[in-house]
């Protein structure tokens, strides 16, 4: 540090921001991102020589090229930002939750339990129950389920945090694999009677109830019958849900205590706010939220198996706090992040210019380097000064 | 120092700073809280870097970047918080950092700290452990580090914040030999009759501008006040007596402990009065916060103890103890409560000023799930006229971007909002200025004329004996006495704050602080 310093024909000092007007912090995200973008494009036609306008366009065309592809994008969107809402509250409360991604598993598994089964049943395999009824019937029990397993994952940590005061992370994390597990169990377990199994050839389960009349019931219909309708449900949802979080948070009482939480549990409970009652309360919510994303997600897909979250659950934390909290911001970050993944690759499949898939992660780690690095510059301020008359 | 200047963002806490300091010369550096005194001493002592000037030392220019340059220009600085390993002996603690060559020699450096303590009339034992010892001992132990590593100049932030007056002559005494034996120092400090104690000379800032310096023999209270304020005060606290004195809080055999069981608060029976001032006296961390904490309902005492509220209309009795702080403020009991620790218990930095003054009543409307912000900005509103509090809005910037001075106004300003029955107040004017430290003091003194019983921690002695009706004194957790305000003298509460010290209730206390 030292030597550098002499190096250069000034010294640089770093000084806490004591405040910056929003525009100007929104002046510098705006600049990190053209910076980042132009890195990028440099380093596309250094390494690829080729014009990073048209890798651009093939990773738009992978995302938004056609109607099936913009459902699939928004379905994307709505299913990252989903987790990353239900994240929120627990981590504005500074609750270390990196659960999302069992607690949204646990959510589908138990949403996809409730299809396995209810597809056995003889009233919904009855022809003559129309489609619609079997399914006003099966949803909100999917629904229920979802809700109730995810809030159990997230009750679970909360309660023992709030008792033992134990780690919430390796808490969280640790019910991550027994989530896993158990959707692994019902899938793959050999040596298990098969018929308890839904699945026989243990990797996926395929379309649940698809061997029987029901198929069809507990995934969301397709509005006019055009393919991609089927995500039109979730991403409503999740809208929604964007602006009841924003609500909460920002206006309610209960929005209000986990803030204070967050910044300080002793004045939280010296204002007599009950700080264990917020934590599980908060957790449970924050978990229920995720069960609901992991309902969405079978519900829109059908099946189950244990990718279906595929570390979204990981990547959703990543997001809130990119957007400091803010579930407007949120709807930005998980675009942005998203068309970044799956235009990658895009640009890695054959019919897009053929481009590694390593390298289109590589640009979205720049970019991503230069969103959350920028923030240094929001929080610090570098001053310059000549170098002081030599001393000795 | 010449031509020194140090923004904060855009508060410039030192403007254009010349200030020199003479060998074996004692500088008191005065000014209000936020004058930017320790701001300028953490530039020299290297913390900080500043944006413009240049210091000088032995007429010679140098830069001092690091506390290590600090340290290699024979500056050394005594900060108000001590950091010291607990575990480690006096000793351990001195060296520690320290690259020597060769082999490390505990005995060879105890013995060379028996001989600074000698010659300067530290008493000190090199083998104690830190966690055994008192907080005067331990700022022993920071003065010596300085000076095993060849200090010169000597730099102490208020270092008799944390004293009784017995001990503050004591360092005196001390600090007068290093004087004779050549060295300068510099004495960071707002209490006036200390300086005019101990230095030769008293530099004075004002808002971040140096005022000038007179020599200690041609200053008295008041000019020095005048100096530090820019212009005349009167430095006298108005003590009227309220017509109706009645018992409004009675503890009895309130025994708190901490998590390890260690007792805090042994076996305390006080009573506090409407319309009195109940001033709590005693070194820092004598048990003043778990008294204040347990009467809040903020921390559990002991079987046995009772805490009973009387209610002023109906006299009826209600016991306090074991009922949690929602219970306390739902069953009527008010009771407002000012914290020591502004940020850590009282407020939330991160929130602006209507948000914290919601903290109190965003429970309003017992069904309605949303907060009601009207009322608490205008109630912010009033707190910022009625205290004069700096801010460019109520509702935006957060908190912790104001001053010391005006967050402790906000806070004070809104227990006293809450109409409180008893009004408990830890270190109040901790970080104010004179002007808003008076103005504190009156608007505790109208309280008690409501008829209101005040309960103030205080650290300055001249204060609470200026303020309050009766003095509680604490000492190691127990309480030494209870004397009348208006007739003991500081000597005597002096006196009892030390009545029964034990070596390890007192460090431990010290290194929670």
């Amino acid at each position: 540090m030292k030597k550098i310093g002499n190096l250069l024909p000034f010294e640089i000092h770093i000084a806490k921001r004591s405040g910056i007007p929003t525009w100007k912090a929104w002046m510098i995200r705006g600049a990190a991102i053209l910076i980042a973008l132009l890195l990028c494009a440099v380093i596309t036609i250094i390494i690829t020589k080729m014009n990073p306008v048209t890798v651009l366009e093939s990773m738009f065309n992978g995302t938004f090229s056609v109607a099936r592809k913009r459902w699939i994008t928004l379905y994307r969107v709505a299913i990252l930002l989903g987790i990353s809402l239900a994240v929120t509250p627990a981590f504005k409360m500074r609750f270390w939750n990196i659960g999302a991604e069992g607690q949204v598993l646990i959510g589908a598994f138990a949403a996809a339990a409730c299809m396995f089964y209810a597809g056995r049943m003889p009233f919904f395999n009855d022809p003559t129950v129309s489609m619609t009824v079997k399914n006003l019937v099966l949803f909100p029990c999917m629904l229920i389920a979802a809700i109730g397993a995810g809030a159990l994952w997230g009750f679970l940590p909360a309660f023992f945090k709030s008792r033992w005061n134990t780690n919430e992370t390796l808490f969280t994390l640790m019910m991550n694999y027994i989530a896993l597990q158990i959707v692994k169990f019902m899938i793959a377990f050999r040596g298990f009677p098969e018929r308890y199994l839904w699945s026989a050839n243990g990797t996926s389960v395929g379309n649940i109830n698809s061997g029987f009349q029901s198929f069809g019931i507990g995934t969301f219909p397709k509005f006019g019958d055009k393919p991609g309708t089927q995500y039109l449900i979730p991403i409503a949802a999740v809208g929604l849900l964007t602006v009841v979080l924003f609500l909460y948070l920002r206006f309610s009482k209960h929005g209000y205590e986990i803030s204070v939480v967050g910044e300080s549990e002793r004045t939280a409970s010296y204002a007599g706010i009950k700080v264990n009652r917020v934590i599980v309360r908060t957790m449970i919510l924050s978990g229920a939220l995720c069960g609901l994303i992991g309902f969405l997600i079978v519900g829109a897909e059908g099946t189950i198996s244990h990718d279906v979250v595929d570390g979204r659950g990981y990547t959703a934390v990543m997001v809130s706090w990119m957007s400091q909290f803010n579930p407007i911001g949120m709807v930005f970050s998980s675009l942005l992040l998203v068309f970044m993944q799956f235009g990658a690759k895009e640009v890695a499949m054959p019919d897009g210019v053929s481009l590694d898939k390593n390298f289109a992660n590589m640009l979205m780690s720049i970019i991503l380097f230069f969103i959350i690095g920028c923030e240094f510059f929001i929080n610090y301020k570098l001053h310059y000064s000549r170098h002081p008359k030599k001393e000795e | 120092m010449e031509g020194i200047t140090k923004h904060f963002g855009s508060v410039v806490a030192n403007r254009d700073i010349n200030l020199e300091l003479h060998e074996g010369e004692i500088l008191s550096l005065l000014g209000e809280n936020g004058s930017g005194k320790t701001t300028l001493m953490n530039m020299l002592s290297g913390i900080y870097y500043p944006d413009e000037g240049q210091i000088y030392i032995h007429d010679k220019p140098v830069t001092i970047k690091s506390p290590k340059d600090a340290f290699e220009n024979g500056i050394g600085m005594i900060h108000q918080h001590f950091k010291l390993v607990d575990v480690f002996t006096a000793t351990e603690n001195i060296i520690l950092g320290l690259k020597e060559e060769g082999m490390l020699n505990l005995k060879c450096a105890a013995k060379k700290i028996k001989e600074i303590s000698e010659r300067y009339g530290f008493e000190i034992d090199p083998n104690q452990k830190v966690y055994n010892m008192s907080v005067s001992q331990k700022q022993t132990v920071e003065i010596i580090k300085v000076l095993y590593r060849g200090a010169d100049i000597l730099i102490l932030d208020e270092p008799t914040a944390v004293l009784t007056p017995q001990e503050t002559d004591k360092l005196f005494s001390v600090m007068r030999n290093m004087q004779k034996d050549g060295k300068s120092l510099i004495i960071i400090t707002h209490k006036l009759h200390e300086v005019l104690d101990v230095s030769d000379r008293v530099a004075i800032l004002r808002k971040g501008e140096y005022v000038g310096d007179v020599p200690t023999k041609d200053a008295s209270q008041q000019s020095l006040t005048d100096m530090m304020v820019g212009r005349a005060v009167s430095l006298n606290i108005d003590r009227p007596r309220a017509e109706e004195i009645r018992e409004r809080l009675r503890v009895e055999h309130l025994t708190v402990k901490d998590a390890e069981g260690v007792k805090r608060i042994d076996d305390a029976c006080f009573t506090a009065n409407s319309g009195e001032i109940l001033g709590i006296a005693g070194i820092a961390g004598s048990g003043q916060r778990e008294l204040l904490e347990a009467i809040a309902g903020l921390q559990h005492p002991e079987p046995g103890s009772r805490i009973t509220y009387i209610d002023p209309e109906t006299g009826e009795e209600q016991i306090l103890n074991d009922m949690d702080p929602l219970k306390i403020i739902r069953s009527g009991v008010l009771l407002s409560f000012v914290p020591e620790d502004r940020f850590g218990m009282g407020l939330v930095g991160g929130m602006s000023i209507a948000d914290n003054v919601m903290l109190r009543s965003y429970r309003r409307g017992k069904h309605n799930p949303f907060l009601d912000r009207k009322y608490p900005k205008e109630l912010a509103n009033k707190i910022v006229n009625d205290l004069e509090v700096v801010t460019p809005n109520v509702d935006q910037i957060p908190l912790r971007r104001l001053s010391g001075g005006n967050v402790q106004k906000v806070l004070v300003g809104r227990e006293i909002e809450q109409n409180p029955k008893v009004l408990m107040t830890a270190y109040a004017v901790r970080g104010l200025d004179i002007n808003t430290s008076y103005t504190i003091y009156n608007l505790l003194t109208e309280q008690k004329l409501k008829g209101v019983a005040v309960i103030y921690v205080g650290e300055d002695l001249d204060v609470l004996l200026e303020l309050c009706d009766r003095i509680l004194v604490l000492c190691g957790g127990r309480i030494s006495g209870i004397v009348d305000g208006r007739s003991v003298t500081k000597e005597q509460i002096g006196l009892m704050m030390t009545q029964h010290r034990k070596g390890t209730d007192e460090g431990k206390e010290a290194t929670e602080e």
